[in-house]
């Protein structure tokens, strides 16, 4: 088999880099949010400051990481070229000004300003999505197949969202917590956990150079996991009872897990054996991964530890070690990959292979003991976060909240270090330099 | 110039995030002259690369630059696949390969 790819269909560095860039700032916004908490956190998950949180999460930092991600992935990997460069410029913009609105008019609830936010991240999701599905890509590897279907859930998903905004408006019908869980199911396990899954089985044996063992449930995972969601949603909205909800969420959670076990198992056949970020960042996601499906137990199964006065407690820790724990470890570590490739392709590319090449690698593209502190600063953020929801302890739920605001702050500095135009020296390339 | 010549050029170009050449990675497969034109039939390192476009430009670039060339063909193969066996011991020790 041969291929080869064209540097022409990778988008601009302007088209990726305001999506990257600004992804962590909603971090930020997020850590702010919890940091100012009240204990109305752990008495409802439908607080209007949890759900600004969890959108400011969800389609601020995780979405838009995911976007600039995969306008970079899906022409340079997939071979899918975007339809437009000049449409993701306007759909940064509109996604970016949406949340602007949409994540303020949350927390104070203010409905008529969260329908003209939200009604514009549903505008930039439109765009987002005609700009990368493609009908013949329907076709491809399992890991697409992974990207395709997330894109179907985020459709989905706010779709859903935007119709509960109206309803809150015009009272159609009642939203009752298991019609808010298949909701939030359908995007934080649908639309990023899909994604990360289907990325992960694309990075993890790339950038490791783990080849010597094949995934061998990432068919099995998408199956269980999509499925599962869907059966879950379905399942949810008709506000079942306990053991109905540990049944419906039994097949997501042998989806993830499976998942989890291929990527340990890939993991460590790695070739690759000095580590860098994104080495020391997916053993953490993973575990963090095997948390989550833990807690989901306790947040299906009720709250026996936590008093009836306090039924949020599992929910919150469970979606707090899915949301920032797993998936944002894994994108944290992807980013310092992801985006010092970009640099390094819009700017370094064509000196190559010259003699004399003075391009610098990817690593000396990033301060790589920033990078992991910041990984250190955020894991230990979500463990005081996860265990403060657990424990109903507020003051420990702000103060993860003031470390996990610190760790976006850091993560906004790191990326925008990364595509400051400097100097950047070569690193020693050692004894395999080429003789003269 | 001979294969051997053109295979000491690209040893410029290296792999960005690896910070190893192509040569000691065991991404060459080979290399044929004939009459100043060569051909470098190579692979990389995972299929759907994202490098793989650029890497085989640098390639062409590198074995360009060697006296006699007229004309480079690069041809990107994935069969057989590369593995880490076939790095250069150097390679391997640098990679922190047991």
């Amino acid at each position: 088999m041969t291929f080869r790819v064209s540097p022409g269909d990778s988008p601009p560095l302007s088209v990726v880099a305001p999506f990257l860039l600004t992804a962590p700032i909603a971090l930020t916004v997020a850590g702010v949010g919890i940091a100012m908490a009240g204990s109305e956190s752990f008495e409802a998950v439908n607080a209007p400051h949890t759900l600004a949180i969890v959108h400011a999460l969800l389609l601020g930092w995780l979405t838009m990481t995911i976007m600039g991600a995969l306008f970079q992935l899906a022409p340079a990997v997939f071979r899918l070229p975007l339809r437009s460069a000049r449409l993701a410029r306007l759909q940064f913009v509109l996604h970016a000004a949406g949340l602007l609105i949409f994540v303020p008019a949350t927390w104070n609830w203010m409905l008529h300003w969260m329908a003209i936010g939200g009604g514009m991240v549903v505008l930039s999701v439109a765009c987002f999505l005609f700009n990368l599905v493609h009908l013949r890509s329907w076709r491809g590897p399992i890991q697409l197949t992974y990207v395709r279907l997330a894109q179907v859930f985020l459709a989905m998903t706010v779709a859903v969202g935007i119709t509960f905004v109206g309803n809150h408006l015009h009272g159609w019908f009642a939203i009752t917590p298991g019609v808010l869980a298949a909701h939030a199911h359908l995007g934080l396990l649908g639309w990023i956990g899909l994604t990360v899954m289907g990325v992960s089985y694309q990075l993890v044996p790339m950038f490791n150079l783990a080849h010597s063992k094949k995934p061998r449930f990432a068919s099995l995972a998408l199956v269980l996991t999509s499925g599962g969601i869907v059966v879950f949603g379905a399942g949810m909205i008709t506000d079942p009872t306990r053991p109905i909800r540990v049944l419906l969420a039994v097949p997501l959670l042998v989806g993830f897990a499976l998942f989890d076990v291929d990527q340990i198992r890939l993991f460590s056949t790695r070739s690759r054996r000095k580590r860098d970020v994104q080495g020391w960042a997916l053993p953490v996601s993973l575990v963090f991964l095997a948390a989550t499906c833990l807690a989901a137990f306790g947040a299906a199964w009720g709250n026996p530890l936590t008093g009836e006065a306090e039924p949020a407690r599992w929910p919150i820790a469970y979606g707090l070690l899915g949301v920032v724990g797993w998936a944002g470890t894994a994108v944290l570590g992807n980013s310092h990959k992801i985006i010092p490739f970009l640099v390094w392709y819009h700017r370094y590319r064509p000196g190559i292979g010259t003699p004399g090449d003075g391009s610098p690698l990817l690593r000396d593209l990033y301060d790589e003991r920033l990078a992991i502190s910041i990984l250190v600063m955020h894991s230990a953020a979500t463990l005081l976060l996860a265990s403060s929801a657990l424990a109903g302890w507020l003051p420990g739920l702000r103060a993860g909240g003031v470390v996990l605001a610190l760790s976006g702050g850091l993560q906004a500095a790191s990326f925008a270090w990364i595509v400051t135009p400097r100097t950047v020296p070569p690193s020693e390339r050692g004894t395999l330099k080429a003789t003269r | 110039m001979t294969p051997r010549h053109v295979a000491n050029r690209l040893r410029h170009v290296y792999d960005p995030d690896l910070g190893l050449n192509v040569v000691a990675l065991g991404l060459v497969y080979g290399i044929t002259e004939s009459g100043g034109r060569i051909e470098v039939e190579m692979t990389v390192t995972s299929p759907g690369c994202p490098f793989s476009g650029v890497i085989a430009d640098a390639v062409r670039v590198a074995a360009m630059a060697s006296p006699g060339v007229t004309s480079v063909e690069v041809t990107i193969v994935t069969d057989p696949p590369w593995d880490p066996q076939m790095m250069e011991p150097a390679a391997r020790a640098a990679l922190g390969l047991r």
